[in-house]
């Protein structure tokens, strides 16, 4: 199969395309390569095709993205055009660029690309209330897994990641709280929770949407996509308003709201959609994405 | 055989532009018969096309086309193409041969609306006659002469393989403006030996997914088949072998990797596959095109072709399902004929134009 050097040639397009030009192109190729295309069928087997369809969702994540595509462009020069060879380890001058993805190229895997900084951001910032919520106390192991996993990771972009890491850890307080409860009622409580701590952080943010919907959910609550757009819709928000908020593309989110698993990519993309999404709402994203992904999981009839 | 045409001029097989004591000497064939001494594992190929061994005609040299249309499905229409074809540019005034390869299933002479041809392909493969041009029936049309491939004759459908090259070899010496071929179904070794000594392949698909699987198990088959004879020719076999062995017999998944593989070992080699294969003379018609998206499909299958086969296909355009094609073949008329205005017969005009073959 034929190989492309870079994420630029992947997508088709030049070196200075504009996000549009991406997009556009990203788009055009996800059809060409999509189950539908007649024009390739038979032409890659499935682990082909699923690994390409990968790595085309890797380029689109990480150009679509100024920073990442400014790290990705730094590492090309540096490695001479060739990213996926290893990078030497000296940290890269500026700490809001993410190593992480030189890193994760190096290493040839695909990971869920927003995960690293914001795990690795609640490691760091261990706010006072995140401390005293979940310090004293056992720590559940999905915390403490959490954790661990973050300080394995790279630095990340501060301002922005802390806000979330800290409203993160703040519901998961609250979940602490509620230990023993189901999750769907631990749920509510965590939306109640992040919902108070929306306030304006200093430095860039992102806007939050404010669902005016007050959820009843059981214990056995499955968050599928509809309850994502009833609430998307309780807070008078259109489809592009949620894209402008989580960079996520309008056809993802939509596939997204009606459980098209067959549109979305890959498993641990999809996991990072629905968090940023449920993030977007105010929603505990860990908590979100968990539900909706068993449900993926369950269409996919896979145990990934 | 000799029968006299519409305008009283006698036929001669091999469309008469040389009288037969000169043909020999004025034989278009580039390269002398080769030496009976020669590699067992030469002799196992079959001939390439002209323009492969030696590049666009020389200056004074009749120009002389070899086209085969081929899909490697039945039903999709190569008949379609290769009787128009070769109609049209006999209407032309180019001296034209269509030659019915089908040789288990021939249908060209009753889609020219003629008899069974009492010689057929079966007597030169058997020997029955010396000379390829005796097997040749003129046809209705001026300047249109027809090898029919046997009617049922089994011995025939599988020719031995030396009769196989003797036969490849006289096509590449018929005298005349253009050769057709029309290729049978599948993509068994018979049939791509006559794709690969033509100047221009055609494929032709329909907008189905059975065709498409098809059509790339043929060209996938076909660049095999072409890789061979030139790994022969330039001592590439062991690196090959050695790319086939790596992948350890579950077989390369495209030319385009075992490209890549011999790039990486021997890029100078690579360098000079890569442009042979961009050179292969592989082009596309889409038939019984319906929907806008299936305008389309055209495009979207050459782009498949270039990224995961790395070659260079041309696009001849789509023909539309057209009522015209299904009536005059009832008639038993070539549809630029019976149809002159419709679509689908301008598509099928527009193939010669886009070939370069009736300039």
């Amino acid at each position: 199969m034929a190989r492309a050097d870079s994420f630029y040639e992947l997508l088709e397009v030049s070196a200075s395309a504009s996000i549009e030009e991406i997009e556009a192109s990203y788009q055009r190729i996800v059809a060409f390569l999509g189950p539908e295309s007649l024009a390739m069928y038979s032409m890659l087997d499935d682990s082909e095709s699923g690994q390409l369809r990968e790595q085309i969702d890797e380029a689109y994540l990480t150009l679509t993205d100024p920073a990442s595509r400014a790290a990705y462009d730094q590492a090309r020069e540096a490695t001479g055009g060739y990213p996926n060879l290893v990078v030497s380890h000296r940290p890269p001058s500026d700490p809001n660029l993410s190593v992480g993805l030189m890193r994760r190229q190096a290493s040839g895997r695909a990971q869920q690309w927003d995960e690293p900084r914001r795990e690795e951001a609640a490691a760091r910032e261990e706010s006072p209330r995140s401390r005293e919520g979940s310090r004293d106390e056992a720590p559940r192991s999905r915390d403490e897994m959490r954790r661990e996993e973050a300080r394995a990771r790279q630095e990340s972009r501060k301002t922005e990641e802390g806000r979330r890491a800290s409203d993160a850890m703040a519901t998961a307080s609250a979940l602490h709280a509620l230990e023993g409860e189901s999750e769907g009622a631990a749920l509510i409580a965590a939306t109640v929770a992040s919902n108070r701590s929306v306030a304006p952080a200093e430095g860039k943010r992102r806007r939050r949407l404010q669902p005016r919907a007050v959820l009843e959910v059981g214990p056995d609550t499955e968050f599928s996509g509809s309850l994502l757009r009833r609430l998307r819709e309780s807070a008078d928000a259109t489809l592009e308003d949620v894209a402008e908020i989580t960079k996520v593309s309008k056809r993802y989110l939509a596939a997204l709201e009606e459980n098209d698993f067959d549109t979305l990519p890959a498993f641990v993309y999809v996991r990072g959609f629905v968090g940023e999404y449920a993030r977007a709402l105010g929603l505990d994203s860990k908590l979100v994405a968990t539900s909706y992904m068993s449900l993926y999981r369950r269409y996919r009839g896979e145990s990934g | 055989m000799n029968t006299p045409d519409a305008d009283g001029r006698t036929q001669r097989p091999g469309g008469g532009r040389q009288s037969e004591s000169t043909w020999e000497a004025t034989s278009t064939l580039s390269t002398e018969p080769r030496s009976p001494i020669r590699s067992v594992a030469e002799a196992d190929l079959p001939p390439l096309p002209r323009s492969a061994r030696d590049g666009p005609a020389l200056a004074g040299e009749p120009q002389r086309s070899i086209v085969a249309v081929g899909g490697g499905k039945g039903g999709i229409g190569k008949s379609l193409i290769s009787t128009n074809l070769g109609v049209h540019l006999a209407q032309r005034g180019k001296k034209v041969i269509l030659l019915d390869a089908d040789l288990g299933g021939a249908n060209l002479h009753t889609c020219l609306g003629m008899a069974p041809p009492k010689r057929t392909l079966s007597e030169f493969v058997n020997h029955k006659v010396p000379d390829l041009r005796e097997v040749v029936t003129p046809t209705s049309y001026p300047n249109l002469g027809l090898i029919s491939g046997a009617l049922d004759v089994l011995t025939a459908a599988n020719p031995k393989y030396t009769e196989k090259l003797r036969l490849l070899r006289e096509i590449s010496r018929l005298d005349v403006d253009c050769v057709i071929i029309d290729l049978g179904g599948g993509t068994g070794f018979n049939i791509l030996d006559f794709f690969l000594i033509a100047d221009h392949g055609i494929l032709a698909v329909v907008p189905e997914p059975t065709s498409i699987e098809n059509a790339y198990r043929f060209i996938k088959a076909a660049c095999y088949r072409r890789l061979k004879t030139l790994e022969v020719s330039w001592n590439l076999k062991p690196l090959v072998e050695e790319a086939m062995a790596e992948k350890e017999g579950k077989g390369l998944k495209s030319p385009a990797d075992l490209l890549a593989y011999i790039d990486r070992k021997d890029p100078e080699a690579g360098a000079r596959l890569r442009a042979e294969m961009e050179r292969f003379p592989l082009s596309l018609v889409v038939n019984q095109v319906r929907t806008q998206e299936e305008y389309q499909l055209g495009r979207s299958i050459t782009e498949a072709c270039r990224k995961y086969f790395g070659i260079r296909m041309q696009y001849l355009g789509a023909v539309p399902y057209d009522d015209a094609v299904w009536q005059a073949v009832r008639r038993r008329r070539p549809v630029v004929v019976d149809s002159p205005q419709s679509r689908a017969s301008d598509q099928l005009r527009q193939i010669a134009t886009s070939l370069g073959l009736d300039k």
